[in-house]
């Protein structure tokens, strides 16, 4: 199982580009972790696992950086 | 599928930042997401300007608002632009615009294509969302 990591105070559709790349090579079981500042991406990564498949493992809070850690289920369609 | 359609109409920094965050959205969920480009946006996605874009409210608001974009650590368009296409977002540009604007198909950027008016209208009617800016 690999792990990755995506550090980025970029917007979250920028993040998500990143997250999808790593996807497109990702086997099931592999896993993200998406450190951000913006509170709001935690929604968005879940509503984005939600529609692809995947599933959010765990979200962390430690002085204003979200850790939200993805795995992958699902296939790329 | 479900498919998104925009219609960007606006060349200012706001409108086509929302146009690209709502298309590479699009593409991250998986989606099919096409941007048709008229009236003066079309600037926007020529080799000169690669979505370099002003706000609507002038230029020293333009300076501010970049600066404190940078600051926060968020992307240019242009480098949004570019992970657009990436991404498989389709632009779209319409040529009378274009050739207002005194330009021609040779200005635009590597993987923009030229659309009208018909397009648009058959790739709205087959979306699940249509969004204007």
């Amino acid at each position: 199982m690999n792990r990755g990591i995506i550090e980025s105070r970029d917007v979250c559709s920028m993040v998500l580009a990143e997250v999808v790349r790593i996807w497109w090579e990702s086997q099931e079981g592999d896993t993200v972790v998406i450190k951000t500042p913006w509170k709001s991406s935690i929604q968005e990564v879940k509503k984005w696992c939600e529609e692809t498949g995947n599933i959010v493992e765990s979200v962390q809070s430690e002085r204003g950086t979200y850790s939200i850690t993805v795995k992958f289920r699902a296939p790329r369609s | 599928m479900k498919k998104v359609t925009v219609l960007l109409a606006s060349n200012s920094l706001e409108s086509l930042y929302h146009c690209l965050v709502i298309s590479m959205d699009a593409k991250a969920l998986g989606w099919e997401a096409k941007v048709f480009v008229t009236s003066n946006a079309v600037v926007l996605f020529t080799k000169r300007r690669k979505g370099r874009a002003g706000t609507s409210m002038g230029w020293l608001a333009t300076i501010y608002i970049k600066l404190r974009l940078r600051r926060i650590g968020v992307s240019s368009t242009t480098k949004m632009l570019e992970e657009a296409m990436k991404l498989g977002v389709k632009f779209y540009v319409d040529e009378v615009g274009l050739r207002i604007a005194g330009m021609g198909p040779e200005d635009l950027m590597e993987g923009v294509d030229l659309s009208g008016g018909v397009s648009f209208l058959k790739e709205a009617a087959e979306s699940d969302v249509v969004v204007t800016l």
